[in-house]
């Protein structure tokens, strides 16, 4: 069950001319600033607006092909959407929103109302059920548009943006959940953001659009390391570690083989596996053991320097391998040449965690 | 000085009402008919209204295309029309020498002095009402939850059924009050058009009107009990009025 999608869609000055393909079981993440033709795109999959030239295929049916004349309603894909603003109905309560799905393709009252119940519990909504939408918090609002959209089990499930009406202090949980739901989901995901990092996380193969083109398409770390575009720089150098979580009193750490990385976020529990992403503008570099509030220093061996205008970034390694990014003034001013001994520093706090 | 101006009529028209006959008067067999006649006539408008209605308020609220200005000042005009031209222009269109009512006539379908007649001009004049709040709803909605809708499997008439007039809830019922007030007083096109015969086309402001003619008193009663069936239609739709 594999996604074909190639797009021209014109909109006034703006034109989206997309290819992307998606594997099952493969979590693709469509990253691009404001106004780079996400929604669209995502407009586009769903059937919600037409493609002026182009096709899309989904596990071997052919969804819609212009010039062609084929176009399958949206109401026939089978394309699982988490809009970035939920969409719920307000006229329903929680219940009826998850099995508006299964009412729909002719599920029974009874039937459907079982199945959405077991759906709610799953997501930790048990009481939620004869909640009405507006009384739902926002991380509930937004299990319960995750169930609405896994209840009827879509082929392609797309998520728009699901991380980023909530509050900071949810972020935790809500990452947790979206990785869970794409971990669980079995058939192609696909999952649009404005924020490198979050896709970085999230995502097994990240495709970057900008202003209506693919300017560059591969794995997170890839795309770290050979970032193409101003809006892919940003990326660059970008450090991910995958570990596990452990808490020593009301300190947690990140595990990561013999190195261990303090962190500032508080909702993980011990085990929990996760990914650390750490900006290279996050990360100081000292001559000597740094005697300051931040909370990770490890020591290491310059392995490059590449300047780049006023800034340079600096491969410190091996253990752990980091990426810093400092100005040039900073470089002349502690002498750092490749080989050298240096000690880099991030504060816990700097570091972001989302759940595996 | 503005309340009392409206209330003024209100009040005589209940200082002036006789309890004492009323009971008789309202027991009368030309009182009920007309009073079943006047609900008849104005649900059936009602219902003729959305169903015609319903489509064209989506296609102004929802399509575009070219005169849809021109369509709109259409849709508005009965509102406008004395009620005494649109029951002339019916005869014109619809009557025995009217422009389509002639063939009408010789297929056997004649609307004057019918009860059809009487809802034809019912709906004629109040149908805008509805049109015009079904359509302002439509706008107000929502699109993005009917797309939601979409995505979830749902057909148009499960959109419609259960995202769109959820959404619409209270421009609807707007409408209807409206457009049941309207045409339970509807008065100048139906006597123009469907005439004043008693059983099938006078309902009760034309048995106000036939009774002013000789029974000052017996009018004043059926308009008392006029007024009370529009008041208590409007308060089963909710009483919007009446709340602030």
């Amino acid at each position: 069950m594999n996604l074909f999608a190639r797009m021209e869609i014109r909109r006034g000055d703006f034109e989206l001319d997309v290819e992307l393909r998606a594997a099952e079981g493969e979590t693709v993440a469509l990253v691009g600033p404001n106004g780079s033709g996400k929604s669209t795109f995502v407009a586009a999959l769903a059937g919600l607006i037409g493609i002026d030239r182009g096709e899309v295929r989904l596990g071997g049916e052919l969804l819609e092909r212009s010039p062609g004349g084929v176009r399958v309603p949206s109401r026939k894909r089978n394309v699982g959407v988490v809009f970035q603003e939920r969409r719920l109905f307000p006229s329903m309560n929680a219940r009826e929103n998850v099995a508006f799905g299964l009412r729909s393709r002719g599920v029974g009252a009874k039937e459907a109302r079982r199945r959405a119940d077991d759906w709610l519990d799953r997501f930790g909504l048990a009481p939620c059920g004869d909640r009405r939408v507006d009384e739902l918090s926002g991380g509930e609002a937004q299990r319960v548009a995750l169930a609405r959209a896994l209840i009827v089990e879509p082929t392609l499930l797309l998520l728009d943006e699901p991380l980023s009406a909530l509050d900071v202090e949810l972020r935790g949980a809500a990452r947790r959940l979206v990785s869970r739901a794409l971990r669980e989901f079995s058939g192609v995901r696909i999952v649009i953001t404005h924020d490198p990092l979050e896709a970085f996380a999230l995502a097994d193969r990240v495709v970057i659009l900008e202003e209506g083109r693919v300017t560059q398409e591969g794995t997170p770390s890839e795309v770290a390391r050979r970032p193409v575009s101003s809006f892919a720089a940003s990326l660059a150098g970008v450090n991910l570690f995958k570990g596990t979580i452990r808490v020593d009193g009301d300190r947690r750490f990140v595990d990561v083989g013999e190195t261990s990385l303090r962190i500032g976020c508080a909702d993980f529990s011990p085990g929990e596996s996760v990914v650390a992403v750490v900006k290279p503008q996050a990360v100081v570099i000292a001559l000597d053991v740094p005697r300051s509030s931040l909370r990770n220093h490890f020591t290491g061996r310059i392995e490059s320097i590449e300047s780049h205008g006023g800034t340079a970034t600096v491969r410190i390694g091996p253990h752990p391998a980091l990426t810093a990014e400092v100005t040039m003034t900073a470089v002349e001013e502690l002498g750092l040449r490749e080989g050298k001994e240096v000690w880099a520093s991030v504060k816990a706090i700097e570091i972001e965690v989302y759940p595996a | 000085m503005g309340a009392l101006f409206l209330a003024l009529p209100v009040a005589g028209l209940i200082m002036r009402c006789d309890w004492r006959i009323a009971g008789a008067i309202l027991g009368g067999t030309s009182v009920r008919s007309a009073l079943r006649l006047s609900l008849l006539v104005s649900s059936l408008s009602v219902i003729l209204s959305f169903l015609f209605g319903f489509p064209l308020a989506w296609y102004l609220a929802r399509v575009r295309f070219r005169g849809k200005r021109l369509l709109r000042i259409l849709v508005t005009l009965p509102m406008v029309f004395p009620p005494v031209v649109a029951g002339v222009a019916l005869l014109a269109a619809l009557g025995p020498r009217g422009i389509i009512g002639s063939s009408l006539g010789a297929a056997g379908i004649r609307f004057p002095f019918t009860t059809a007649g009487a809802v034809i001009a019912a709906t004629f004049v109040s149908a805008p009402f509805l049109i015009l709040s079904i359509e302002s709803g439509l706008r107000s909605a929502d699109v993005r939850l009917e797309q939601a809708a979409a995505t979830l499997g749902a057909n148009r008439w499960t959109v419609l059924r259960r995202i769109v007039l959820p959404a619409i809830r209270s421009s609807l019922l707007n409408g209807i009050a409206l457009t049941w007030a309207r045409a339970l007083g509807e008065f100048g096109a139906t006597i123009t058009f469907a005439g004043n015969l008693e059983g099938r086309t006078r309902t009760l402001p034309l048995a106000v009107f036939q009774a002013l003619q000789t029974d000052y008193t017996g009018a004043v009663v059926i308009s008392v009990l006029l007024l009370a069936v529009a008041l208590l239609l409007l308060a089963l739709l909710g009483g919007r009025f009446f709340a602030s």
